[in-house]
């Protein structure tokens, strides 16, 4: 398969051939809307199995660039005059991002026809987001970084505005996009002062102006202040998290799944890519701010959960909490070239046990969605042990999971992430998230006890279609491997550094 | 020609506004505008030190800006045409189905 594919490329000159995932996944989203324009000749439900296959196909080409960037420690490829990088950084991400919409879509082909809104271009919209993302993760001069953020945004608010008939969905578009757009003028505002005082954007360029004195200059302050306001409102991190919740409930709840997951991900790609590429020297401008984000944001996201009575809700605030979590990894990262990569590892290993066990929760979410129930209320769990003992087992996993308990996956994430806090001397820091996680254990157990304790209201088990089993299946089976088995894991992690 | 000082303090004048507007105003359609005029005040800075500084960077960074302007205006306008269809109205405040 891996030799097919790399030799019906060989004839591309080396700048589009280390971008041919790119090019691949934005040629079948074309291909995809296309298609969807003949509805009678191509069903939705097919549109939908052809973007899987070929986004689970881009796959390999990727890990043939993976072998490729991690056979020498620093090995690199790179384009268009270094604005366009593929080292082993960007390729773990890019592996994230297709995992997370694969999960994605094989969840949403039976919840958009239960929508009654199953079209071809909502898949397409998932490719092109994730080939923003791509390039967003591979980008070393902020152009393009730019270009990558806005296609992965726009494609975004368009799907949590897709039902267009539901009022909420509308809303929570609405919210996205307003508060999406005004971060990316705040951001832009950010790099036009960060240009203004080091006369580049390209982020190697601005790292060695400002290794050479220009780390007090007001302006670079300013600017640097101003990207952090914008990147916090991309990754949902406190102060800036208003649009989170109303977004996470209204929109359809296979992308709020893909919003938790990929788009965070994406987020915290840009945010190391900036801070500790870009920005290392003037790490004693950043870390303040960061502290706080990731303090202020472990106390609300714990606070702002515990009494929702909405699981998608419930969800939302525990990511804010959990994007505290994520940012101790990134104050982590500095200090030294040992801690800096054992605060990146641990990122990256949490946004993959993350990614899993929260895919798995708004699967089942996903899962309990039929006519006339919308399945995102904690009473709409009640008794589902006994209904679909199945499902029921997996949500427990997944809560035990995002809460920390041990044998899981997210115990593993959060082992590296406390540890890397600890190493870099954020002791109080860390002791906050032990206790942040603990409370968080209440709100996730609260649904537990509804699935086990309560009595149903209703009979018959869940008929998830193939594909959601599918999906669910694959989430629980990695929450529980890299909970009991976390090697291979970690050490695909471990290629997770910037030099 | 004009200090590059005056222009950085134009544009971030025009960044105020356009917060300030962004904050205060409740018509969905004034806030996007609002947003635009953001967008064009880092517009005005990479514009000005492209000139300043004599490269071509800021320029070309403008042009991108410009092209990313004109699709999230054109997606921004059909979410709030759809909001329209639903609820009758675009004032922020009156989109309240979801609160905490």
């Amino acid at each position: 398969m891996m030799d097919i594919l790399g030799s019906l490329f060989s004839w591309l000159p080396v700048e589009l051939w280390i971008m041919r995932p790119e090019l691949c996944l934005t040629l079948a989203a074309f291909l995809t809307l296309i298609f969807s324009v003949a509805r009678r000749a191509f069903q939705p439900r097919w549109l939908g199995y052809f973007s899987i296959a070929v986004t689970a196909a881009v796959g390999a080409p990727l890990l043939d660039l993976f072998r490729r960037t991690t056979e020498l420690p620093g090995q690199e490829f790179v384009a268009w005059n270094g604005m366009f990088v593929v080292d082993s950084f960007a390729v773990f991400f890019k592996v994230l991002f297709l995992l997370a919409a694969i999960l994605t879509m094989l969840m949403s082909i039976r919840y958009l026809d239960v929508e009654k809104a199953h079209t071809g271009e909502y898949y397409a919209l998932i490719m092109f987001a994730v080939v923003g993302m791509m390039f967003m993760v591979s980008a070393r001069d902020l152009i393009l970084l730019f270009v990558g953020l806005e296609t992965m945004s726009i494609s975004t608010y368009i799907l949590a505005g897709y039902l267009k008939r539901d009022r909420r969905s509308n809303e929570s578009a609405l919210k996205y996009f307003l508060l999406g757009s005004f971060s990316t003028g705040i951001f832009l505002y950010g790099i036009s002062l960060v240009y203004a005082v080091t006369g580049s954007t390209h982020l190697r360029v601005i790292s060695d102006a400002i290794a050479e004195g220009l780390v007090n200059h007001p302006l670079l302050v300013l600017g640097l202040i101003l990207m952090i306001v914008a990147l916090g409102f991309k990754i949902a991190a406190v102060p800036f998290h208003m649009w989170v919740p109303d977004t996470y409930e209204g929109a359809p709840t296979t992308i709020t799944a893909f919003f938790s997951t990929a788009v965070k991900a994406a987020g915290f790609a840009i945010v190391l890519r900036i801070l500790v590429e870009g920005m290392l020297s003037a790490r004693m401008h950043w870390a303040p701010l960061v502290v706080i984000l990731s303090a202020a944001s472990m106390i609300i996201g714990t606070l702002g959960a515990l009494l929702q009575e909405n699981v998608k809700r419930l969800l939302a605030y525990s990511s804010i909490t959990h994007v505290g979590y994520l940012l101790m990894g990134v104050l982590a990262v500095q200090r030294g070239a040992d801690t800096g990569a054992r605060g990146m590892v641990a990122i990256a290993v949490y946004l993959l046990a993350y990614t899993f066990m929260n895919m798995g929760a708004f699967g089942l979410v996903v899962a309990l969605r039929r006519e006339g129930l919308v399945g995102d209320q904690v009473d709409d769990f009640t008794g589902l042990a006994r209904r679909a003992p199945l499902a029921a087992f997996s949500m427990l996993v997944f809560m035990l999971s995002l809460g920390g308990i041990p044998a899981t996956a997210g115990f593993i994430g959060k082992w590296y992430l406390f540890g890397a806090a600890i190493k870099a001397d954020y002791v109080w820091l860390a002791v906050l998230a032990v206790l942040a996680s603990a409370t968080s254990l209440y709100y996730y157990l609260r649904v537990v006890v509804r699935m086990y304790m309560g009595e149903a209201e209703e009979e018959g088990g869940l008929r998830p279609s193939g594909a959601l089993a599918s999906a669910l299946v694959i989430s629980l089976v990695f929450t529980i491997l890299m909970g009991l088995y976390p090697q291979p894991f970690i050490w695909l992690a471990q290629h997770v550094v910037l030099y | 020609m004009i200090p590059t000082s005056e222009v950085l303090i134009f544009s971030m004048a025009l960044l105020c506004i356009g917060v300030l507007g962004v904050l205060t105003r409740r018509n969905a359609i004034v806030i996007l505008m609002s947003i635009e005029m953001i967008l064009n005040a880092a517009n005005i800075n990479f514009i000005a030190f492209s000139q300043t500084l004599n490269n071509l960077v800021g320029q070309i960074f403008g042009v991108f800006v410009i092209v990313v302007a004109a699709a999230e205006a054109a997606v921004g306008l059909a979410i709030v045409i759809a909001l329209y269809r639903n609820r009758g109205t675009i004032n922020v405040d009156e989109i309240n189905l979801m609160k905490w």
